[in-house]
């Protein structure tokens, strides 16, 4: 049924927006809010021609670009019109001379000279990349200055400007932290013009703080629920003990960290096991490192960041919640150069350079001291080593207009506790990808092919714990091609496929030491995509599309496919003022096994979706605003609606053996997040407040899940001090985590022989009466760290020291009571934390 | 921006002042409550039912606690609705535990005395809470069929196959277990060796690797399972001639509702593959927690035949 409203919902717009634009323009002028159809009075006399048309653009609130040398020398006009649109009047005003009116968008006009055919247009397409090292500028705008239209990278530095009149013009890039930079581009009518942007990073003070898509310059960009984060952004939040991409994305309002001893978060009220993180488009299923303490990205590969807190485009898939987008960088493509970093936890190097014409990069990272983590687990010893290494071979022209990018990552973790009685835990991800970005060289046309595999394993070993030991490894293959075709209007159409074959294997193991594998099979998905993104018009931008599965992972059969509808839609109501929505549905085939009521899952084995259940879905409704103040002032507001179906739950009523482990149930959340950004230079300062409600559903229990929390608010402050100094200070505040209280215990009958029923005092043991599933909430959580940093240039060397205050006024959050004692375990205490890196 | 940092240092505290309500605790209000268990048992006079307190340890460390939760001076009965039995409050001192527990016994009750009826138990506890459970004793009689063999042959490829008389199925969990005696120093005990469950073949199908209570009325052991067990034996006694073999027991046990859910409940929390963290809790007592159940055990012996002792010599089997 719920589909079924989805569809009819997407088919309502897709049918309002036709009609939109089968609609003659100025046939229904009064009462849109489309500046074009407003209507004015004008009254001109004897005016320059020149005059008199910027006397219209400034009256009806339009824009008219046109070259004075078209006009006759010193030709006046008069006119007396009333209840004309802009359009008509500037039509008027040029009647008698030998140029045309050209719409660029609705309230955008250029004056050609007759000889140009309006219809006749052409397209610029520019590579932005850095200066120093040729490494792709994603998110970056570019915008041709005579037009004032423009476009923003794609995550390879990539953008494409259609429907452009033939002619000369300026075409302006601009990106944080980098020179602005300008190139004339001669449009010739029906060919692509190709430029090449290479930016200066700004030597004197970058102002990095700023997040790189807050401007966009396209103002009807379907971006509901995304956030773009720059490299440079996570350098200057404090860091903890190590740079973590994770923990930055707990700055945004509507994620909530699961506390200072995980790098796992939780988005709009879904566990963290509903997140996906893609690196170069590849799957990497366990991304943490310690117990889920780090991420295992070591930040210095990457070069962008997308987050997608829900209702993400169709191209994506195999989340319920989020998709965080990783793209690593390429390496240097013009010099040899390296890195060192230490931290109080781990040392790190990279070393990129040009290779055969591309580039290579590679990157290390390894725990040599693990003393500081003792802080985070109540003084604990915690005896883990972890390591992290990419590559990267990057060939930019290795065909005309093919970019082949050829990546590998490997992260370990192992846990060897001295004592024989705790159990010890390993855990590995390998990733292998290719990734062919083809651009057609005569048309606006691109091609992306991916081949991959991801694998992880992970083992508990039991030694003499209570530990049940289990062995986990999933092997993920996949292939997908995704087409991106962009139309003169500017609408742009994608098609794609994907075929992905998944093994995974799950062996537990009982008391008796017989192991059984609870995994599904192995199994095949084919699906396809196709969306179309109707961007024709300056202040409406729609974006609607289906994913079709034909198969499920858990059969790989025919008929046993679903589909995944997607809208997402920005309406700008003015410069200023945008409204968006969203709605989709998504699955998640691919889950963990883990028990929700515990604070840490040590170990949280990944397999498909048993057979025996539906695959998860999620029906996401998001509705946002944003409002741009001033060009240092922009807030956004969104409220968000998260159903989930068949969610495959543990079962809790498990009594045999043969009963299966998951059930279906099903969750609610919803809520409304706030964010500001007030950035006037130097400073910036930041807000992000959430409030949100989830519940769940399972086995006819209705709770709220420990996941449910209901504020969150985030503040950031940071200063370019100048000189190389930088500070921030950051405030986070979440309201408790829902717990279950113990009332009190009873004897339980632990009977392991029927054959002996009498003298049952032996074999009583303590059993814990809860209370209200979840009902009560730990107490708030909240802390205030500082960080300074100071980058030094010594010749060929830079260095960047870097100093950061944990919990500055020593809050005492709670991280766990012990079920066995009722012992209060904290979280960090304050802890001052250094690094140093080197750069050459 | 002066103004903008004060403002962002007043938040701060401001919240930090709002949140500071710090009061927390992982217990709640006490629970107060009681846990009653009573197995009634088809093959015995002597009955048992116990009758346990909630308790509140000091924090939550319920393993240390070691006070006496065991309730005294309750009224147990139990009735068919025309016969009604009282318990015996009896006092004992417990050896492992180090104190003196209570409990309640029924001397010269044989369930079968209500069989095919509804039998009703009622603990009224001195604070004058009444707990209720009922179950029914209906063993059936079970007459194993005709066609087991009173002397079981040596063929491996064979099976000792068990087929009841009774109509239609019911629920039951088998065992077969292989007597012995073992002579020690002159000393002679007496022993038995269970051919493991899973090695049996039933008629529904797949079983668990621990004894279950399924519907059936067929189910066999082959024969080479129960000569791998002999071997084991064999193998672990030494020297192997002071072993006698006697026979084997064959049988099955029944209980009932929700004894073996309980039962299966724990085993698989424990034994089986499950990685939940607490099982599920399994009660029939009214206004309290604990079981009221009866159970069963029907057996009978059978025989090694002569040819046996060509693979066994090692082995002396007595029957011969």
């Amino acid at each position: 049924m719920k589909k079924l409203i989805l569809f009819s919902f997407i088919l309502t717009l897709l049918f309002c927006s036709y009609s939109y634009s089968q609609t003659k323009r100025g046939a229904d002028s009064i009462g849109t809010n489309s500046k074009i159809f407003n209507v004015y009075s004008y009254k001109i006399t004897e005016m320059p021609i020149e005059d008199a048309l910027l006397y219209v653009a400034n009256k009806s609130n339009v824009s008219v670009a046109f070259s004075k040398d078209i006009f006759p020398k010193n030709k006046k006009v008069s006119l007396e019109i009333e209840n004309s649109t802009a359009k008509e009047a500037i039509e008027t005003l040029i009647r008698n001379t030998n140029t045309n009116l050209v719409s660029i968008s609705q309230n955008k006009f250029v004056v050609i000279e007759k000889m140009k055919a309006p219809e006749e247009t052409g397209s610029i397409r520019g590579n932005v990349t850095d200066s120093t090292s040729g490494e792709s500028l994603a998110f970056s705008n570019a915008y041709i200055k005579e037009l004032n239209t423009g476009a923003s990278t794609n995550d390879k530095g990539i953008f494409i400007i259609t429907a452009v009149p033939p002619g000369e013009y300026t075409v302006v890039v601009s990106f944080v932290g980098y020179m602005q930079k300008e190139l004339k581009a001669n449009v010739v009518s029906g060919k692509l013009t190709q430029l090449d942007f290479r930016l200066r990073p700004n030597s004197i003070e970058i102002q990095t703080v700023e997040k790189v898509g807050d401007r966009l310059a396209e103002s009807n960009a379907t971006d509901l629920g995304v956030e773009r984060i720059s490299i440079k952004d996570l350098e200057k939040l404090p860091q903890g003990v190590e740079t973590d991409i994770f923990r930055s994305l707990q700055y945004l309002p509507g994620v909530k960290s699961t506390g200072d001893v995980s790098a796992r978060f939780f988005v709009r009220g879904s566990p963290s096991n509903q997140n996906v993180v893609l690196l170069n488009n590849i799957p990497i299923y366990h991304p943490y490192h310690s117990l889920g303490m780090f991420s295992s990205i070591d930040p210095e590969m990457i070069n962008n960041i997308e987050f997608y807190k829900g209702g993400y485009p169709v191209e994506y898939t195999g989340a319920l919640s989020s998709i965080t987008k990783l793209i690593s960088k390429d390496g240097n493509k013009y010099s040899m150069s390296s890195k060192a970093q230490i931290s109080m936890l781990t040392a790190k190097a990279s070393l990129e350079g040009p290779i055969g014409g591309g580039s290579f990069l590679l990157t290390g990272r390894k725990s040599y001291n693990t003393r500081i983590l003792k802080y985070f687990l109540d003084d604990k010893n915690l005896p883990i080593d972890f390591f992290d290494a990419s590559m990267s071979l990057s060939f930019p022209n290795l065909f005309p207009g093919g970019n082949v990018k050829i990546f590998g990552y490997f992260s370990g973790d192992k846990l060897d506790n001295a004592s024989p009685k705790e159990a010890d835990f390993k855990w590995a991800n390998k990733l292998f990808g290719l990734n062919w970005f083809q651009i057609s060289q005569e048309s606006p046309l691109f091609v992306e092919l991916n081949f991959y595999y991801s694998g992880f394993e992970g083992e508990a070993i039991q030694n003499l714990s209570s530990i049940r030991p289990q062995k986990n490894s999933i092997d993920d293959i996949s292939l997908d091609v995704n087409l991106r075709y962009v139309y003169d209007s500017k609408d742009e159409l994608d098609i794609g496929f994907k075929i992905q074959e998944v093994r995974s294997y799950l062996e537990v193991q009982n008391l008796a030491g017989i192991t059984k594998d609870i995994s599904g099979p192995k199994g095949t998905n084919i699906d396809f995509f196709s969306n179309y993104k109707f961007l024709r018009y300056e202040n409406i931008g729609l974006d609607f599309g289906t994913r079709i599965n034909l198969t499920r992972l858990a059969t790989g059969k025919k008929g046993s496919g679903f589909f995944e509808p997607r809208l997402i839609s920005t309406f700008r109501i003015s410069d200023n003022v945008a409204l968006k929505f969203g709605a989709g549905l998504f699955t998640q085939e691919i889950i963990t096994l883990s028990d929700e009521d515990e604070l840490i899952n040590i170990f949280e084995p990944w397999f498909i979706t048993p057979s025996y259940l539906p695959p998860s879905h999620a029906l996401h409704l998001t509705a946002g605003i944003d409002l741009k103040f001033s060009k240092d002032l922009i807030m956004d507001v969104e409220v968000y609606k998260k159903d989930l179906s068949d969610f495959a739950t543990l079962n809790d009523r498990k009594i045999e053996d043969i009963d299966n482990d998951l059930v279906a149930g099903s969750g609610l959340s919803y809520g409304i997040e706030y964010q500001l950004d007030y950035s006037p230079y130097p400073y910036r300062f930041h807000l992000g407040y959430s409030l949100s409600y989830a519940e769940k559903n399972a086995n006819g229990q209705n709770y709220r899940p420990r996941y449910d929390s209901r504020h969150s608010l985030n503040m950031a402050f940071e200063y370019n001090i100048g000189e190389g100094w930088y500070a921030s200070i950051t405030w986070n505040y979440y309201s408790g985590l829902p717990f279950t209280q113990i009332l009190g215990f009873r004897d339980q009958w632990k009977i392991d022989n029927l054959f002996e029923t009498g003298n049952i005092f032996n074999n009583l043991f303590p059993y814990a009466i809860s209370g209200e599933r979840n009902a009560q909430r730990l107490p708030d959580y909240h802390r205030m760290d500082l960080n300074i940093s100071k980058n030094i240039e010594l010749g060929f060397m830079k260095l960047y020291f870097d100093l950061s205050l944990i919990n500055v006024y020593n809050r005492e959050n709670i991280f766990y009571f012990e079920k066995t004692t009722g012992k209060r375990v904290n979280m960090l205490p304050f802890l001052p934390t250094a690094s140093i890196k080197a750069e050459i | 921006m002066k103004n903008m940092i004060l403002s962002f240092i007043l938040l701060s505290f401001g919240f930090l002042f709002i949140s500071c309500d710090d009061t927390f605790s992982p217990k709640g209000e006490f629970q107060e409550g009681y846990t009653l268990y009573c197995v009634l048992d088809g093959n015995s006079s002597h009955q048992e039912a116990y009758l346990l307190r909630n308790y509140n340890p000091e924090g939550l460390n319920a393993e240390e606690y070691n006070l006496d939760r065991t309730v005294t001076g309750a009224q147990i009965k139990i009735s068919n609705g025309s016969t009604e039995l009282q318990f015996d409050d009896t006092t004992e001192f417990n050896e492992s535990l180090g104190y003196s527990v209570s409990y309640y016994k029924i001397e010269n009750f044989i369930p079968s005395a209500f069989l095919n009826q509804t039998v009703t138990i009622t603990a009224q506890t001195p604070d004058g809470k009444l707990l209720t459970g009922n179950t029914n004793i209906d063993t059936k009689h079970i007459n194993f069929s005709a066609s087991t063999k009173k002397e079981l042959p040596y063929d491996v490829s064979d099976s000792l196959r068990i087929l009841f008389l009774s109509d239609g199925l019911f629920q039951f969990t088998p065992f077969l277990l292989i007597n012995y005696r073992e002579i020690i120093n002159g000393d002679t005990s007496y022993n038995k060796k269970e051919v493991p469950f899973d090695y049996a073949e039933t008629s529904s199908g797949e079983i668990s690797i621990y004894p279950d209570y399924k519907l059936r009325n067929r189910y066999s052991y082959p024969i080479a399972n129960i000569a791998y067990e002999l071997k084991k034996i064999a193998n672990a006694k030494n020297p192997a001639d002071r072993i006698k073999i006697l026979n084997l027991t064959l049988g099955i046990l029944q209980v009932t509702n929700p004894l073996d859910i309980y039962y299966k409940t724990y085993k698989t929390f424990s034994d089986g593959f499950s990685i939940k963290t607490q099982e599920p809790n399994i009660t029939n007592i009214q206004n309290a927690n604990g079981i009221f159940a009866f159970k069963s055990i029907s057996s009978i012996n059978i025989l090694f035949r002569r040819d046996w002792n060509n693979y066994f010599a090692n082995l002396a089997l007595e029957q011969l």
